[in-house]
């Protein structure tokens, strides 16, 4: 008897050990990578970290490593994909909750759910071979590679989340206050606007900074469609985000070059921006 | 009101009638190695990844007491949800492919597995935590009372009743693992169409060939691949649908 307690007892020893060890490390991962992207930038900011904001351009063959244009069409691609995207998911959200019958809207909840979990890529292509067609034609370019098309691209990936997200709040803020509003004598349509969506600010604002989140470090889906080009982008010309310009870019860095060190530093500006939107949402919660 | 409820729902069958007609127009242009990279992908990513999880969610659930620190590693283990897969991707490549080249034999299946096992790291422990403490308690104190130890209780009573929860994750994860394609395209991904041979190897995927075929101008192929891959993924989320719902 004693000598299966003594086993037992280190079998519980090991698995303790073990799920510690594992639990140590999925959390040092976020640091591990977070570590190891500052130390691939490190060279770059070592030798050009100022000129990276100071200078206009980003051409690395001439030596030229100015983010501004980058970091001003992701910010603006994702600016433009979160208000169309953000219009059209909270208006849906509203008729979904407060409008449509239950089982339509179920349903309508599922399509969206599974809206969302189409790969990027696919998202990306269906982009190139509609959205940028359809782009081309109504503005009348020479081709339909712009940040606006790249915005739709985006808006029609992060409606599921808008949507998601929305429909929750909307459907938390109780019942009570709809029914002492309709009492006071306004309209439903009164009533939406004046008491509901107020009230579900804070959760449909949680839900369009996951989306600004989502949209902002999106690679495959925006490089197929922006044009990358990097310049200061306009909205129906092409522009370059970070992100296609690490994707499109490694390729061409020798490893351990230059130019290799300033595409980490652009993915650890990427991951900075990223956290930093995780902390807001905390913030907000 | 209507419009732009209904504008959401164009917007999904759009994307889905397109590819399926586009894909059966070219369904000759299906290549198997892609296909086969991808599955060996999955279940490296998730032979990887699942062991850690769930082991992970176990201490998270039967173990920690709630408390700052336990926020602290929460808060750790979502964090990386947030990090884009990009990112992942530079990771992937200064880690797995440059600094253990010699394990992981640079760009290679295993670098790409390792990469993603890390990104679906935080659903699968998510999922799998969510699952061990849907386990009724009275099933613990039932099989402490019998005798056993809290060891015994974990892997003959919690995890096999909550196994179905953790199936549901791995399958979710699944998805997500088979649409990704920078992170592959840093770490693990080639351009030609041949079959790896094994998973020291680099090998082609059905993500990162959408991405190169599309952009390269292939477009039949193009289409051939999204129908694979949508009907994949599509067919993976469906069947998590049906899981969460039976639970």
């Amino acid at each position: 008897m004693r000598r299966l307690d003594i086993s037992q007892l280190n079998k519980e020893t090991a698995l303790k050990l073990l799920l510690n060890l594992m639990t140590i490390f999925s959390v040092f991962s976020i640091f591990f990578i977070i570590l190891f992207l500052i130390k691939e930038s490190l060279p770059f900011l070592k030798e050009k970290g100022l000129e990276m904001l100071f200078v206009d351009t980003w051409r690395p063959i001439a030596g030229k490593y100015g983010i501004i244009p980058l970091l001003l069409s992701s910010l603006l691609v994702s600016l433009l994909a979160i208000l169309i995207s953000g219009s059209i998911g909270i208006i849906s959200a509203t008729y979904l909750v407060e409008y449509a019958n239950k089982k339509i809207a179920a349903i309508i909840r599922a399509i969206t759910e599974l809206l969302a979990g189409i790969p990027s890529v696919v998202y990306g292509f269906f982009g190139l071979m509609v959205i940028v067609k359809l782009v081309q034609i109504t503005f009348d370019l020479a081709s339909g590679e712009t940040i606006l098309a790249g915005a739709i691209t985006l808006a029609i990936m992060t409606l599921p989340i808008i949507v998601s997200v929305a429909c929750d709040a909307i459907s938390s803020v109780p019942k009570e206050y709809r029914e002492a509003s309709l009492a006071l004598g306004a309209t439903k349509l009164q009533t939406i606007f004046r008491v509901v969506l107020p009230c579900s600010f804070r959760g449909i604002l949680t839900g369009i900074i996951l989306a600004f989140g989502r949209a902002i470090g999106e690679t495959m889906a925006v490089v197929m469609v922006v044009g990358n080009v990097a310049q200061i982008p306009s909205i129906l010309k092409p522009g370059e985000p970070i992100t296609s310009a690490i994707l499109l870019e490694m390729g061409e860095a020798a490893i351990g070059s230059m130019h290799y060190h300033a595409l980490f530093t652009l993915g650890l500006i990427l991951l900075l921006i990223s956290l930093a939107l995780c902390l807001l949402l905390n913030k907000i919660k | 009101m209507v419009i732009c409820t209904s504008l959401l729902c164009l917007s999904f069958f759009s994307i889905l009638f397109y590819i399926l007609a586009g894909g059966l127009k070219s369904i000759t242009y299906v290549h198997t190695e892609p296909i086969i990279g991808t599955l060996l992908l999955i279940a490296l990513t998730l032979l990887i990844s699942a062991p850690i999880s769930v082991l992970t969610a176990i201490y998270l659930a039967e173990y920690s007491k709630e408390g700052k620190f336990v926020t602290f590693l929460r808060t750790c283990i979502d964090t990386l949800n947030s990090v884009p897969s990009i990112v992942y991707g530079l990771f992937g490549l200064a880690f797995f492919v440059t600094f253990l080249r010699f394990m992981t034999g640079g760009f290679s299946i295993l670098s790409g597995a390792l990469t993603l096992a890390i990104m679906v790291l935080p659903i699968l422990i998510r999922v799998s935590e969510q699952a061990i403490l849907a386990v009724p308690k009275e099933y613990r104190e039932a099989s402490l009372a019998l005798g056993a130890t809290k060891l015994q209780t974990i892997f003959r009573v919690v995890l096999p009743c909550s196994f179905r929860g953790i199936l549901t994750g791995i399958i979710l994860a699944m998805g997500r693992i088979a649409g990704e394609s920078a992170p592959l395209i840093f770490t693990a991904a080639i351009l030609n169409n041949l079959m790896p041979k094994s998973i020291f190897n680099p090998s082609p995927f059905l993500s990162t060939n959408l991405f190169f075929e599309a952009t390269e101008g292939r477009i039949s192929d193009a289409y051939a691949t999204a129908l694979v891959l949508l009907m994949m993924v599509l067919i993976l989320d469906i069947i998590t649908k049906l899981l969460w719902r039976k639970k």
